[in-house]
């Protein structure tokens, strides 16, 4: 589905990441993982290009995607979150829904001129409550997201990011800063996402529970290179995972 | 009182166009990430093309009267737009990652440009330019207990209230109700979300450019019968603009035509007092020091919830 290929980044004489390659396989909840400062979140950027310039490629169904617009990654089908939260200040979550999808309704305006106005309307309102039901977003609809708390935001944000049914959905560090409920929450919504929906997950994250709970795969990643890569079982049992994670002989 | 209901009168339509103009402002503010200081200064020489084009037109005797003004004013709008659109494709896209800074450098460059330009290529005299509406004035006089009453209604501000009154609803229904408006709201909220959804953000930048100083331009058409045309004739207008936009808060774009509209207002009920004349800009401007002082977000923004 998604591959990445050959991928390095450097900043100065610093290599972030350091030829990386990995492949994530349609309908997996594939999780990339490693220590701070590994260059997890490095390489999640250069995939979405938000980051600095990159040798290597990037491949979605095929297709080479390395050098495409960032506006144009959701209309290919890959959507994304972010770490720190990019949502519309000022809209409710309502309107930041609708925003989520209103960009993928044909060439047309939804405008209120249009005649085809009343039948999108119908449409955004039924996917917008269907998915605000799968994200457990609910109750929080005409809030605007400063007034919720961060793991609702998290979850609004996720919602905005599946609305137009992308094939892909990367997420970025999704349970950093939630409690311990609110990342139990996040697992089951993005779980559900990866099961019922068929959406491929690519999952940056820190949080070693939700990514043994819910990966089918995993990659690690250590100064910037692939270390390890397997099923949550494998990498468990990895010597070398362990001894980067838990501290072996050098720095024990 | 009847001082008070003529300055009222006076400065309704007056204030309308600061309003225009700081709403225009406001929008490259929030969206293009810049205060655009030429913004009056581009419109000035939109309007020194449109009033070529009358005489062109006089001159080829292909409109006559009253009709050529209505033949030139799209040619003006569509210069004005095309501005806004170069302005950001030629100059803005290149900076406005790099330096905010630099973005605020080159409309000041902007404005020097356009201001040499229309020297350069027109003159620096003060040339007339027809009303939209001509003809007298209309005066209502009070009856009876109102006999002390008269006020006079320039006829051209009936054209400069329905024109500014239009414009500022189908703004309002744009923003509110279409793609276009809705890409413009969430890239001035969140530049990288509104990616992150399909908006092509550089192309809402150059759709906020043109919009913004094609309105510049309705206000320099419709300010101009007052001012005539010359090469700082919105000088004034654009800088009440972006008093305007101070007073509505950056932040609410219909807060600056409300606020260019008090604005408008006040300027003329200060006029009333002989005590104070010569002093209205000095008030007006004490007053934004207040405001930023007291309400930085402006008169009109609501009370900020508790951060969560």
């Amino acid at each position: 589905m998604l591959e990445v290929a050959n991928v390095g980044v450097r900043f100065g004489g610093l290599v972030a990441v350091d030829d990386f390659s990995m492949t994530v396989e349609q309908g997996m909840i594939h999780a990339l993982i490693g220590p701070n400062g590994a260059g997890k979140t490095t390489l999640f950027n250069s995939i979405t290009r938000l980051g600095p310039k990159t040798t290597g490629r990037v491949y979605f169904k095929g297709e080479d995607i390395t050098r495409l617009p960032d506006h144009r990654m959701i209309h290919k089908g890959i959507a994304r979150t972010f770490q720190n939260l990019q949502l519309f200040g000022k809209m409710t979550v309502y309107e930041n829904l609708y925003a989520g999808y209103a960009f993928h309704f044909g060439r047309s305006l939804p405008s209120i001129f249009a005649g085809s106005h009343k039948s999108f309307e119908e449409d955004v309102r039924a996917r917008i409550s269907d998915v605000a039901a799968r994200t457990g977003i609910r109750s929080v609809l005409m809030n605007v997201p400063r007034n919720l708390s961060y793991g609702m935001q998290k979850r609004v944000e996720i919602a905005r990011a599946i609305i137009s049914e992308p094939e892909m959905l990367l997420l970025d560090e999704p349970a950093a800063g939630l409690t311990y409920q609110e990342t139990e929450k996040l697992d089951r919504v993005v779980y559900d996402l990866s099961r019922n929906k068929g959406i491929t997950i690519l999952l940056v994250e820190h949080d070693m529970n939700i990514v043994m709970k819910i990966s089918d795969r995993i990659s690690v990643m250590n100064f910037g290179k692939k270390i390890a890569e397997g099923s949550p079982q494998e990498i468990a049992n990895d010597p070398e995972v362990i001894r980067v994670y838990l501290g072996g002989e050098e720095s024990a | 009182m009847n001082a008070f209901l003529q300055a009222i009168t006076i400065g309704i339509p007056q204030g309308a166009l600061y309003g225009l103009m700081g709403f225009g402002i406001a929008m490259i503010f929030r969206s293009a990430g810049t205060l655009n200081f030429s913004h009056g200064y581009s419109a000035m020489v939109s309007v020194l093309i449109t009033l070529t084009t009358i005489e062109w037109f006089f001159d080829a005797g292909i409109v006559e009267g009253h009709a050529a003004l209505f033949a030139a004013i799209p040619v003006g709008l569509i210069s004005g737009a095309v501005f806004g659109v170069l302005i950001d494709l030629l100059l803005m896209r290149r900076v406005k990652h790099v330096s905010p800074a630099s973005m605020l450098m080159i409309t000041l460059g902007l404005l020097l440009v356009f201001e040499g330009t229309a020297n350069l290529v027109w003159s620096p005299d003060y040339e007339s330019f027809p009303r939209i509406l001509p003809g007298p004035p209309f005066i209502f006089e009070g009856t009876g207990a109102l006999e002390e009453i008269r006020v006079v209604f320039r006829r051209n501000d009936l054209a400069v209230m329905l024109i500014a009154l239009v414009i500022s609803l189908s703004l309002a229904a744009v923003m509110k109700y279409t793609k276009i408006g809705l890409a413009i709201r969430a890239r001035g909220q969140d530049p990288v979300g509104a990616q992150a959804v399909g908006i092509n953000t550089n192309r809402v930048d150059s759709i906020v450019w043109g919009l913004a100083l094609l309105l510049a331009t309705v206000v320099g058409i419709l300010v101009a019968p007052i001012t005539r045309v010359h090469p700082t004739m919105l000088m004034n207008t654009q800088l009440l603009g972006i008093t305007a936009a101070v007073l509505g808060g950056f932040s609410s774009l219909f807060g600056a035509v409300w606020g260019g509209l008090m604005i408008g207002v006040l300027e003329r009920v200060i006029d009333i007092f002989p005590a104070l004349d010569g002093y209205e800009t000095a008030i007006i401007f004490f007053l934004i020091i207040l405001v930023l002082v007291f309400k930085p977000q402006g008169i009109f923004a609501p009370k900020q919830g508790r951060k969560a």
